[in-house]
């Protein structure tokens, strides 16, 4: 367990007698549990094992690796098949023979490893084998692959077992889901960082933590391997520093009562970089930052984007690192990556136990002479390009025929016996990339980009594209569309593994819009599919809208605006209504032009500074509606003229009033939640909204329906 | 016209109109945080909507905040939660807290137990939660557990007075309530404590013949005919009837006051049979610990009904509380009993929790009585759409009748299936409440056929081959077929049937049924199906059981309809409008339909069969 300052759990105790000198009995005897005084039974107070270590259950008469398990009297590994649902997130190889002559790699690591998006086409274990195949003729080689999508810290675990396959030489590729773990009793400590320093002062117990798992991680496997003379390579992985962006959301709660100045300096700094003033909007960028320490991705993206219009790599790469480092604090919403203290560790961990490094941050800047890594290595966050993939294997390779005592042989040689694979395989992984991207806030021009290159590497993909639109657009369940059976019936694996089985049905305004443009481009016209599918299954003509229901509400601004609403998001005992962080939400519905349409909307906004606002609809930039806010729910009926409606999307823009800052005030109740292990809240609330139904207002007149009719007769009313 | 108002590109202005309060009295019922939570609205006193969580998170006895069943009842009355006048929770957090306590303070109880207890001690409190999960910032409402259940079934009685009696395992401290009404008052004046409890007594048999706890009751009811009844002297020694209203549980065969198991090593020693495995094989024995067990706990029931009626002389007697759905007991207290008329809530267990607590507050709030009638029908969930089945399947390959603005044709084309001996799946109208498919989500089958009951137990709903299946009659002919001379729209009444026809489906083994009698009010087309099946076969009877498998909530929308349809043995779907058969299905929707089903959600209180959720 890594060591705090005890000074921290004096704000802890003050907070124990604040509680308790206001009766809240309940919230003192919680936090008592924390401190150990409450202690009931044994195994509450498990050992520490590092994050992640939970062993699953072997059975005793067998050995397991992963999914794969050598029985009493067998000789070989093979899938076990009460963990099916597991099969689909490592490699589709049925049994594991034992070692022969051949020389036996294995790669352990997380999605990256896997080849997400390319897998099982393509993979790193495929490239990182073909890569070795003609420099080890004389043995043979052959690459075990046990890289598991989503692996964590289980990674030790994997480690371990994979020693019962006889290795040569073990490649671990991980770090990307290597995210900081807290135990209940770490909660007081941070709790007392929180309200000590505020998010700086949880970030950095956040990159201390961290750093101390990797270490205990890296040493752990690196004694056992040591030990058994295995020679270990561990690969750092590397973020698509050029062109991810998180999503721009506003600062956090700043005790200092900042938050006021940060918005207007964040507004300015934008409004300079449109208008190409790049010194105004470095100013502004930096006093953003000097005020959130780092723990916003706003400022540093500003001087990022600075520093690139003066082709200043380096700064620019310093800044983009720190912008994907801000949100570490952060537990709900981020891709994953590997922090710079992720990767600083790695690199001083492995080097004293003897391991060696494939160090990819430092591979990439080579091969891209000092670019930065963007779209031609990565698919999307981490996740690598065919490229990607054999630069960072070759690089790999090359290391590895060193730790065999081979001729050494350099990355480039060996990316030359490196085969690419299909252009279709190319092109599935660019169209599912860009679902990805889109999926996770991507803006536009990103997702059109990989839509492009799907369409560039092979033309026939257009084929999908058509039917995702119409899958994306349909109410039927994915997999009863008539759509989804199509895609079963071409020819695109990828699609079928990838698309077919994790995608949610959205709205996807930016992805359909993408696909449509990029399918225009090659001269297959879709838009008017689009738009009659979105009036057939979603027009208010039809149907009454609730623009907060996921499919629609996943266009939201922010991902903290749809967290609530999102399907397999755990949100039990959260909020069950929409949530405006920042000055404007926007949503949308399907209309029919030339129709009215009314818009009811129940809102409020506990927040206000005077106890009463008001917020600003606009809808389509059209009509433009004013509503007044207290703290209190109120339903307001608003009637959109027939012509500011328009046919397929009408947006309707919602601007809430500047809240009452109050970071303090903030940052208590977010440590107050963290004590309770309930999601905190982080950032200020600009308004609420409960319900908002669209529908076309002759819907509202009219006599019902004849299937509303019939369901009347079928059922009346008590 | 708008553009030539908009020359300058700003947009135009226009008025929102703020909705004035709803004049009427809006009040949300709620119950949660133990199984089958549920959430309803009362609407000036009249009950506009009701449904239990789980028909929307497809989560078998979600017990979770009805966060989708809320905004159902807001959308179904076409209001907002700024309309609502109060929300009631259905129990007291801290009576039950108190109650939690105490166990943790039981000489040896668990560290594992008392931890849990701590754990609910900080934990939040509904208030908490309902404020923080729905946004609610107006008044809420407390009402006790038994008082919710007494007001869910008295106000809807249509009794002008009535004695009231509450029946359950546990919920705060009572397990047992004994009451009288009149007008909008409810007086409960005695009480039995937790850890006495008929709820229990019953429940430990449950888990000691391998069935779940506070699942498996309604199968141990279903079992009793097959057994006699050679060990009530043994099961006696486990409950002493005491004077007034009060018993005794022998707590020596009772383990859930200290360990996570309802009963001892000493009931198994009392029997003389160690327990049954679950899904093990069902013997002579268990069938006749089953009667047992059914015939003490009529014995005690009908000792405590006459009690009751010695305290209130009335001729109406209402009940509720989960040990009034045990329908067998039900029957033989009404026509052995003192009481003229009984009404039993339809959802008895705590799913009808919400609707009393909704109908105390609101007569905390207006002074009045909620409802003047008797509840007629639990048609209270969410209604299919036509149009909107309609879109699902004509976006898929799949193959269907279209019977829109043709009900005739979808009667006869139903009534063809039924004679040629297939199971139809039967999705229409709004959604019942309560644990009972009354014709909105039921599987119905030809009762004639003998090997009707053992093919839809083993095929379609995957459950054990004794359990019996409920007959729909038409109410006009019911007395043809049935020992019935009042209607029961709502299954929670056995009586023999005493038809000239062979119905070997619907007949359980001591000749009884278990009926609902239907009519052309409140579920026209279940009628209209039922009089075509009469009009051609002479026999208006149809089996009908709920429309779920084996730990799967009943079917609520179209989808889940069809999915539940593929992924069983179910030969034909009538959903809304359009009927469906095995052979139309794409195979695409086996996938659909494997995906997701089975999950439970994550839930840190593990319930294993033997334990009742009584923390």
């Amino acid at each position: 367990m890594m060591k705090y300052p005890p000074e921290l759990l004096k704000i802890f105790a003050e907070r124990i007698a604040s509680v308790a000198s206001t009766q809240d009995a309940a919230q003192t005897l919680y936090m008592l549990r924390l401190t150990g005084f409450l202690e009931l039974s044994s195994h509450h107070a498990a050992p520490d094992n590092g994050p992640g270590q939970r062993e699953s259950v072997t059975p005793p008469d067998c050995d397991r690796v992963g999914i794969w398990e050598r029985k009493k009297g067998t000789v070989h590994f093979a899938r076990r098949f009460d963990l099916l649902a597991e099969w689909p997130f490592w490699a589709n190889i049925g049994k594991i023979d034992p070692k022969t002559a051949k020389r036996r790699i294995i790669l352990i690591g997380e999605s990256v490893a896997r080849g997400y998006l390319l897998d099982p086409q393509y993979t790193p274990a495929m490239a990182l084998e073909e890569a070795l195949q003609p420099q080890m003729r004389n043995t043979g080689v052959e690459v075990i692959d046990l890289a598991r999508v989503s692996l964590g810290w289980e990674v030790e675990q994997l480690a371990n077992q994979a020693l019962l396959l006889d290795p040569d030489v073990v490649v671990i590729f991980a770090g990307n889901n290597w995210d900081p773990v807290f135990s209940k009793t770490d909660l007081p400590y941070l709790g007392g960082a929180l309200l000590e320093r505020g998010i700086p002062g949880l970030k950095q117990m956040t990159e201390n933590s961290l750093a101390g798992s990797v270490r205990s991680l890296v040493r752990k496997i690196g004694v056992r391997y040591q030990a058994r003379r295995i020679p270990l390579i561990w690969v750092v992985p590397e973020f698509n520093l050029g062109d991810w962006r998180d999503p721009v959301v506003n600062a956090h709660f700043f005790a200092n009562d900042g938050n006021s100045d940060w918005m207007v300096l964040s507004e300015g700094a934008r409004a300079a970089l449109g208008s190409g003033d790049y010194q105004l909007a470095s100013q502004l960028g930096q006093k953003m930052v000097a005020l959130d320490e780092k723990t916003c991705a706003a400022g540093l993206y500003i001087l990022a984007e600075c520093s690139l219009t003066q082709n200043d790599m380096d700064a620019a790469r310093r800044y983009l690192e720190c912008a994907r480092d801000a949100i570490i604090w952060n537990p709900l919403i981020k891709s994953p990556r590997a922090y710079s203290v992720t990767q600083k560790t790695l690199r001083a961990e492995a080097g004293m136990l003897g391991s060696e490094i494939v160090d990819l941050p430092r591979i990439f800047a080579e091969h891209l002479n000092g670019d930065l890594p963007d779209r031609r290595l990565f698919l999307d966050y981490c996740h690598l390009t065919v490229e990607g993939i054999r630069i960072a294997m070759a690089a790999t390779a090359s290391r590895m025929l060193e730790v065999l005592n081979r001729p050494a042989v350099s990355p480039s040689e060996l990316m030359r016996h490196s085969p690419r694979p299909s252009h279709k395989v190319e092109a599935e992984a660019a169209f599912l990339a860009a679902v990805h991207n889109a999926h996770w806030y991507q803006p536009y021009d990103i997702v059109r980009y990989y839509c492009g290159q799907a369409l560039q590497f092979a033309p026939e993909i257009s084929q999908v594209m058509v039917r995702f639109v119409e899958l994306q657009t349909c109410r039927t369940p994915m997999l009863m569309c008539r759509a989804a059976e199509e895609m079963v019936a071409f020819d695109w694996p990828s699609i079928q593994n990838y698309l077919l089985r994790f995608n949610h049905q959205s709205l996807d305004k930016d992805l359909l819009d993408a696909v449509v443009d990029s399918l225009k481009d090659t001269g297959i016209e879709a838009a008017a599919r689009l738009n009659q599918l979105r009036f057939d299954e979603h027009s208010v003509t039809n149907v009454k809208t609730n623009v907060l229901d996921y499919y629609y509400c996943s266009s939201a601004l922010q991902p903290q605006e749809e967290l609530w609403v999102k399907p397999g998001v755990a949100t039990s005992g959260q909020r069950d209504y929409y949530k405006a962080y920042s000055l404007e939400s926007r949503f949308f519905f399907v209309g029919k032009a030339f129709h009215s349409a009314c818009i009811s909307i129940t809102c409020r906004a506990s927040n206000l500074r005077s106890g009463q606002g008001f917020a600003v609809l606009v809808i389509n930039r059209k009509v433009r509606v004013e509503i007044e806010l207290g703290r209190k729910w109120a339903t307001w009926d608003i009637t959109v003229p027939a012509q500011a409606v328009q046919d397929g999307l009408n947006e309707i823009s919602v601007q809430w009033p500047t809240p009452a800052w109050c970071g303090k005030q903030g940052i208590e109740s977010a440590a107050a939640s963290m004590l309770q292990q309930l999601p905190p809240e982080f950032y200020h609330s600009f308004g609420e909204i409960h319900s908002c139904i669209v529908q076309d207002v002759r819907r509202i007149d009219i006599a019902p329906t004849p299937d509303e009719h019939v369901a009347q007769l079928v059922t009346g009313r008590v | 016209m708008l553009a030539s108002d908009n020359t300058n590109g700003s947009p135009v202005v226009i008025k929102a109109e703020r909705r004035a309060e709803d004049p009427r009295v809006n009040i949300i019922g709620i119950s949660a945080g133990y199984h089958d939570s549920s959430c309803s609205l009362l609407q000036d006193g009249v009950l506009i909507a009701a449904v239990q969580e789980e028909r929307f998170s497809r989560i078998k006895n979600d017990k979770s905040f009805p966060k989708r069943a809320f905004r159902y009842c807001l959308e179904e009355a076409g209001i907002t939660i700024a309309d609502l006048d109060c929300i009631a929770y259905y129990e007291d957090p801290c009576l039950k807290l108190g109650r939690q306590l105490w166990m943790g303070m039981v000489p040896g109880v668990t560290a594992e137990r008392r931890e849990s207890i701590l754990n609910r001690l900080v934990s939040r409190q509904p208030q908490q939660i309902i404020q923080k999960l729905f946004g609610y910032d107006g008044p809420i409402e407390i009402v006790n557990h038994h008082l919710s259940h007494a007001a869910s079934s008295y106000y809807f009685s249509g009794f002008e007075e009535a004695a009231i009696l509450t029946v359950d395992g546990v919920g705060d401290w009572p397990t047992t309530t004994y009451g009288r009404a009149h007008g909008s008052e409810i007086e409960l004046f005695e009480q039995v404590d937790f850890p006495n409890s008929l709820g229990f007594f019953y429940s430990a048999i449950t888990g000691y013949l391998g069935f779940e706890v506070n699942e498996g009751e309604y199968k141990v009811m279903g079992l009793a005919p097959y057994g006699k009844p050679a060990y009530v002297d043994q099961v006696r020694d486990l409950i002493q009837v005491t004077s007034g209203g009060q018993y005794r549980l022998n707590m020596k065969y009772f383990g859930f006051l200290r360990e996570d198991s309802m009963y001892t090593e000493a009931l198994s020693s009392l029997l003389g049979r160690p327990p049954r495995s679950p899904e093990s094989q069902i013997e002579q024995f268990h069938m006749d610990v089953a009667r047992s067990v059914q015939v003490v706990l009529e014995e005690v029931l009908l000792d405590k009904i006459r009690y009751l009626h010695s305290r209130v002389p009335s001729e109406n007697l209402c009940m509720a509380g989960g040990v009034a759905l045990n329908v067998v007991a039900n029957g033989r207290c009404l026509k052995e009993g003192p009481f003229q008329r009984l009404f039993v809530q339809p959802a008895a267990g705590d799913a009808g929790g919400s609707v009393g607590a909704a109908a105390m507050a609101h007569v905390r709030i207006t002074g009045e009585r909620p409802a003047k009638e008797c509840l007629r029908h639990v048609y209270l969930g969410p209604r299919n759409s036509s149009a909107q089945t309609y879109q699902i399947l004509k976006s898929s390959s799949a193959r269907f009748q279209d019977c829109r603005q043709k009900e005739e044709e979808l009667i006869r084309s139903t009534v063809d299936h039924l004679l040629q001996g297939r199971v139809v799946g039967w999705s229409q109208g709004r959604m019942e409440f309560g644990p009972r498919s009354l014709g909105a989500r039921s599987i119905l089958a030809d009762p004639r056929r003998p090997d009707m009951r053992d093919r839809i137990n083993a095929l379609v709903k995957k459950r054990e081959a004794f359990r019996p299946f409920a007959p729909a009659v038409l109410e006009s002919e019911a007395g043809k077929h049935f020992d019935l001379d009042h209607p029961s729209p709502f299954m929670l009444e056995t009586c023999q049937v005493i038809s000239s026809l062979d119905l070997p489906a619907i007949t359980h083994v001591d000749g009884s049924a278990r009926v609902q009698t239907v009519d052309h009010e409140t579920n026209p087309r279940f009628a209209a199906l039922l009089q075509e099946f009469a009009r051609r076969t002479g026999c208006p009877i149809l089996l009908n059981t709920s429309f779920n498998m084996r730990g799967e909530p009943i079917v609520c929308s179209s989808i889940d309809a069809i999915l539940s349809f593929v992924r069983c043995q179910i030969d034909v779907l009538v959903v809304d409008d359009f009927v469906l058969e095995r052979s139309g299905i794409p195979p695409l929707w086996e996938v659909q339909a494997q995906q997701g089903f089975g999950d439970k959600g994550s839930d840190d209180e593990t319930v294993t069969h033997l334990v009742y959720t009584m923390l």
